[in-house]
């Protein structure tokens, strides 16, 4: 109890200064977004426009500390502000649209890496020093250094280009209805089939390799041949006793992947141009869309700082020793 | 060194080393290995590969092959450089915070939790965006200092164990000061572990140059493998049938990467047999049941 | 099951998210349009809103007074108003709108409304997107359907500017409290699309306005825009044909574009914002600053750019070189001055060894050895070209004049600062050497008061050159006030010959403006055969919707 209420408190504080960080950060860079949106609309804007935008968008000259203070409490109240691009569209419902995508795409592309690559990592350390060890390692090796935008841009290549299987890009039909009807799913799962995987492949090697080792550390120990010993058959004690057991250190590496995903999503998302959280950021980056680029961040690390906590749940139930303490 | 001498024994480290010196011989003698300059136009707008242009063109007419060869410059510097930054300042702490524990390791400990929490990639666009045309030495620099945390975990952790070993026991009633014993007693133990973080790192170094320039961030004047890529996919490589424009640094990219991933595995393996595959498994499993270590 | 109920999650979401679906489809003649790249829709019609409103918003929902027709000499083509009239002393200008209009709710739309437009941008300055309240001195009802404007100074190219401002409805908009942030989700207009049938933040359809004055001329019911995020999803949507009608970049178009389908699929490139090369007069390096202020070094650098190479490479061969010293170019080839090529022109002419002569002549040699040429008195020239970064075409260009220009002898290198940075930059005259972009307009006023008035220095980014010129400011500041065409001519050709005397800027190519189409459905497009007026379907050409209401449906 003692131990999760310090971690509490930690993450508390921690996401305190990441708010801290984010107010500063957009205030120490160079130019402004009025400039920047100038800028890229090219020479479509005169010199009158742009005194109409400023005035628009009220660029505030109140005291530095009233701002601070002004900005931490619209935080804990929920209120992210106003996309400058997508004005006057709440920061809040931007992310939340991409959320959603992301949340489909990457959460799914994790659970299957995560459980495909377990699964390879368990058998291959069973079956240690055969075959079928040395093939799945070194294809785990290989698909987890190999940078995710060079596997996009190949999958595109390959699928989408030459052999035209699959869409280019989107995240469905643009001119098919959002509706709960096959031909809209059917278009999200066709065009989500690339960039599914893609991450797929580029995450399920870091598991496999994990999971692989883990195992093979434990099944010298003696819980393990005891198993054996009662007669329980192969996969019974693979799976039951020494995979369960080597899910642990696992779980906390999955906490980790969570910061992972929500950044390796992102070239995926550039490359296939699905309108995720990536996507967004991206975007809003290059636009100068301080809100935006504010709020992601806030709601990245909140969202890392929650999945840390729940695997810190996680283990004081699943590890009875830390019970204790 | 043993643990070199074991690395040339093992299969996958030999390939792993054997693409890692042709990728740096390649880079090192770059202007050798082709008549063409990497930033001057010698021939038309995206040439298919020929007996000219082994490679093909760019857009704008540049010599793939010879940007290719001089590319792995950067990417090679920078994926070093960086990953020398990131290992040392993650394996100094980390033995200081493991080493010294109390209010030292709560603070250290703190940071990297800090740092940890953060998403790496997120923060680093933005950083980069930031800073504008961000150089490779920038960006080395970007990386160098915020990809620290990782490693003081697992340094950290792993000299906790040494610490209450015998050997350090000793040093410290003779006397010895602290950081003679970081240095001397505590790390030479953590060798493997220190490498396969280092090799780690070049790696995430690599991928992660290659991210950012693909995605605008970087210094459009240099030649990198990440500045292909985005040269490559400005000039919608892929939808006007260029493909040697973009695949050239893709496979690249993923040759390096697969090199290293091999070293890194290799040194795995060395430092816990058990974690041994094929051959190497069973010559050791043989040596085990001769009567040494556990299976 | 994992899988598709996280799909139905979101797609319940995506529901939820967007506005209440409309119960009609669109039916009928449905024009596919894309105007915008975006990576998702915001249900924003506010007319004032410049970057925050859909791109249909402006011309298709809200009809401008006269539709002025670049391509035909500013021929007005009247909607709104049936005429309009410059008072003799050009002091003020009166339009008569016409009879029996209504706005798409069935309410007339009267003087009335013009009126309190201009009240309400005069109260709310920040929907002032064109700067028109600073001009006028009042603006006066005369009767039902008669409103004049009485401007602060004369002016005779006011009516250009005037019908740059949308007119809402009084009846609408009096009651909305802070115009600056509304939405007009459910906008009430005059022109020929108004009604919003369908708005998810992937798709929104447009259709006919049931009380349209000139519904007898429009055959299209209902405009749909897709949502595209770039440049490849523009293409990709044009190659299957999806669209009718787009304004994107497309790169290598004969092949990605028109061989997909060459009966239908065409398009036609024209000419709008002049990309020149520009040096600061005001450089903070005090070398540079000797050298840039030397016409001859000016003349010199303008003969070592290969604009030929640089419009084929850098901009697929889609842009019009533009060498004419005066900086107007085919743009405005109704007003140029042919004094101004025979005097000036070799200087606007690629021509590697005439430059490098030039210098040489006026004493631009290699000073100190170190392979560069310096300044006459002996010092160093350092040139640093600046453009924002992520500009690819634009950073294309810079390395193909730095190679020109390198063999010359200069000392030159690239920097790509963010382009907000550069942009600053550009307004304080803080940096040696860039490339800039200047808006087309109807007259070669605009583009000289933009770039060259003292006035406006420091204050945006199109005086970068911080050039000025007594004489020209003069002869513009005359040119408003002639109501005669020929005492105009006169004094335009007059100002070009100082233009192109001084060279203050180096023009290299003007910028194409893209209009992709599809005959497939609809005929009646505007052509390089038929170049009736500017068919561009972007936010900044008016003239569009003259094309739309050109447009049959093929039966």
């Amino acid at each position: 109890m003692a131990f999760l209420l310090r971690r509490l408190a930690f993450y508390l504080a921690a996401f305190l200064v990441a708010a801290t960080i984010n107010f500063f950060l957009p205030r120490l860079m160079p130019g402004d977004p009025i400039q920047i949106m100038f800028a890229s609309a090219g020479s479509e804007l005169s010199l009158e426009n742009l005194n109409a935008l400023k005035l628009t968008f009220g660029f505030i000259d109140a005291p530095l500390h009233e701002q601070y203070f002004a900005y931490l409490q619209s935080v804990f109240t929920g209120d992210l502000g106003r996309s400058i691009k997508y004005f006057p569209l709440p920061v809040t419902e931007l992310l939340g649209r991409a959320l959603v995508w992301t949340v489909g795409l990457m959460g799914i592309a994790t659970v299957i890496a995560f459980t495909l690559g377990s699964l390879l990592g368990v058998f291959a350390a069973w079956r240690r020093g055969r075959l079928i060890d040395s093939v799945i390692s070194l294809t785990a090796i290989f698909s987890s250094s190999v940078p995710a935008v060079v596997v996009s841009l190949i999958m595109l290549f390959v699928f989408g280009y030459t052999l035209g299987w699959f869409p280019n890009g989107y995240a469905a039909d643009p001119l098919i209805d959002p509706a709960w009807n096959w031909e809209y799913i059917s278009s999200v799962l066709y065009h989500g089939t690339l960039p599914m995987l893609t991450l797929v492949f580029v995450l399920m090697g870091g598991f496999a390799v994990t999971m692989r080792n883990n195992m093979i550390n434990l099944l010298g120990e003696d819980y393990i041949v005891m198993a054996r010993a009662k007669g329980l058959s192969d996969n019974n004690v693979m799976l039951w006793y020494a995979a369960r057991n080597a899910l642990l250190p696992t779980v906390s590496s999955l906490a980790i992947a969570i910061g992972t995903v929500l950044g390796g999503s992102l070239v995926t998302e550039v490359v296939f141009n699905y309108p995720g959280l990536g996507n967004t950021l991206y975007q809003a980056i290059i636009a100068r869309d301080y809100p935006v680029i504010q709020g992601q961040l806030l709601i990245m690390t909140a969202a890392m700082l929650i999945s840390n906590f729940v695997v810190d749940l996680s283990y004081v139930l699943l590890d009875p020793r830390l019970k204790k303490a | 060194m043993k643990l070199f001498a074991q690395l040339l024994q093992n299969k996958k480290a030999m390939t792993g080393l054997v693409i890692l010196t042709i990728i740096i011989l390649v880079a090192i003698f770059a202007p050798l290995l082709t008549e063409y300059s990497p930033v001057k136009r010698v021939g038309r707008p995206h040439q298919a590969p020929s007996w000219d242009h082994w490679m093909g063109t760019t857009r704008l007419g540049h010599d793939v092959f010879s940007r290719l060869v001089h590319g792995a410059r950067v990417s090679l510097a920078v994926g070093f450089g960086a990953g020398l930054l990131i290992t040392l300042i993650g394996t100094v702490l980390g033995i200081i915070a493991g080493y010294k524990g109390g209010v030292v390791d709560e603070v250290i400990n703190f940071f990297t939790n800090m740092v940890l929490v953060v998403p790496n990639l997120p923060l680093l666009l933005v950083l980069a965006a930031f800073i504008g045309q961000a150089s490779p030495l920038v960006i080395a620099i970007i990386l160098g200092l915020t990809s620290w945390a990782w490693g003081v975990r697992v340094t950290r952790s792993e000299t906790l164990s040494i610490r209450q070993r015998d050997f350090v026991k000793s040093a410290e009633m003779l006397g010895e000061p602290g950081w003679r014993i970081m240095l001397f007693e505590i790390f030479p133990n953590l060798i493997s572990i220190v490498g396969i973080n280092f090799i780690g790192s070049v790696i995430f170094a690599v991928i992660t140059e290659a991210t950012l320039e693909f995605l605008g961030l970087g210094d459009p004047n240099t030649v990198s493998w990440g500045i292909m890529l985005y040269n490559a996919q400005n000039a919608a490589a892929l939808a006007v049938g260029a493909w040697w424009d973009i695949l050239a640094p893709c496979f690249a990219l993923a040759f390096l990467g697969l090199g290293l991933a091999l070293i890194n595995f290799a040194i795995d393996e060395i430092a816990n047999p058990r974690l041994r595959t094929g051959g190497m498994l069973n010559r050791w499993t043989r040596m085990v049941r001769l009567g040494e270590g556990k299976l | 099951m994992t899988r598709t109920s996280w799909i139905a999650a979101a797609s319940v979401v995506a529901l939820l998210a967007a506005a209440p679906a409309q119960a009609q489809d669109a039916s009928g003649n449905v024009l596919t349009l894309a105007s915008e790249q975006t990576t998702t829709f915001v249900r924003n019609f506010n007319p004032f809103g410049q970057t925050s409103a859909r791109y249909t918003t402006l011309d298709f929902m809200y009809e401008p007074l006269v539709v002025f027709n670049r391509l035909k000499g500013n021929e007005p083509h009247y909607r709104l108003a049936e005429s309009f009239e410059l008072a003799d002393d050009l002091m003020s200008i009166t339009f008569v709108l016409r009879e029996g209009l209504k706005w798409s709710d069935g309410e007339a739309l009267t003087a009335d409304d013009v009126v309190f437009t201009y009240d309400y941008i005069a109260k709310f300055p920040a929907l002032d997107f064109i700067s028109i309240g600073a001009q006028l001195e009042s603006v006066e009802k005369v009767d039902e359907r008669t409103v004049t404007f009485h401007l602060k100074e004369a002016n005779s190219l006011i009516a250009n500017t005037i019908v740059g401002m949308p007119i809402i409805p009084e009846h609408v908009w009096a009651e909305i409290e802070d115009p600056v942030t509304f939405a007009n989700e459910n906008p009430v207009g005059s022109g020929p699309m108004t009604e919003i049938t369908r708005f998810t933040p992937q798709v929104y359809e447009q259709c006919a306005n049931p009380h349209y004055w000139d519904a007898d001329n429009l055959d299209v019911d209902c405009l749909r825009m897709p949502q595209l995020a770039d440049n490849p999803q523009v293409l990709a949507a044009l190659a299957d044909g999806t669209l009718d009608w787009a304004t994107s970049f497309i790169p290598d178009i004969d092949n990605t574009f028109v061989a997909k389908d060459p009966e239908h699929h065409k398009y036609w490139f024209t000419p709008s914002s002049l990309v020149s090369f520009q040096i600061s007069m005001v450089t903070p390096d005090e070398n540079n600053r000797k050298a840039f202020n030397d016409v001859n070094f000016r003349r010199a650098l303008s003969m070592l750019i290969d604009r030929q190479t640089i419009v084929d490479i850098a901009g697929y061969g889609y842009p019009l070189v533009n060498d004419d010293p005066a900086s107007l170019g085919e743009l405005y080839a109704s007003f140029a001055n042919p004094e101004v090529e025979a005097q000036y022109g070799q200087y606007g002419q690629f021509d590697l060894e005439a430059g490098m002569a030039l210098l040489d002549e006026s004493g631009y040699v290699d000073a100190d050895g170190d392979g560069f040429r310096d300044n006459p008195d002996g010092t160093p020239i350092a040139i640093d070209i600046m453009v924002p970064n992520g500009w690819t075409d634009w950073i294309d260009a810079v390395q193909i004049a730095m190679e020109s220009l390198s063999e010359a002898g200069l000392n030159v290198k690239m920097s790509t600062p963010e382009a907000a940075v550069w942009t600053s930059g550009l307004i304080a005259g803080e940096y040696s050497m860039t490339l800039n972009a200047l808006a087309s307009a109807a007259n070669p006023y605009f583009p000289y008061i933009r770039s060259f008035n003292p006035n406006d220095f420091g204050k945006s980014r199109f005086t970068a050159p911080h050039w000025e010129n007594e004489e020209l400011s003069a002869l513009l500041a005359e040119y408003t006030q002639i109501k005669d065409p020929a005492e105009a001519k006169a004094v335009m050709d007059q100002a070009q010959m100082i233009v192109a005397e001084n060279m203050p800027i180096i023009p290299v190519y003007n910028s194409p403006s893209f209009y992709e189409y599809n005959t497939s459905r609809f005929t009646g497009w505007a052509d390089a055969e038929n170049p009736k007026y500017s068919p561009v379907v972007s936010n900044a050409n008016p003239a569009r919707l003259l094309q739309l209401l050109d447009l049959e449906p093929v039966e």
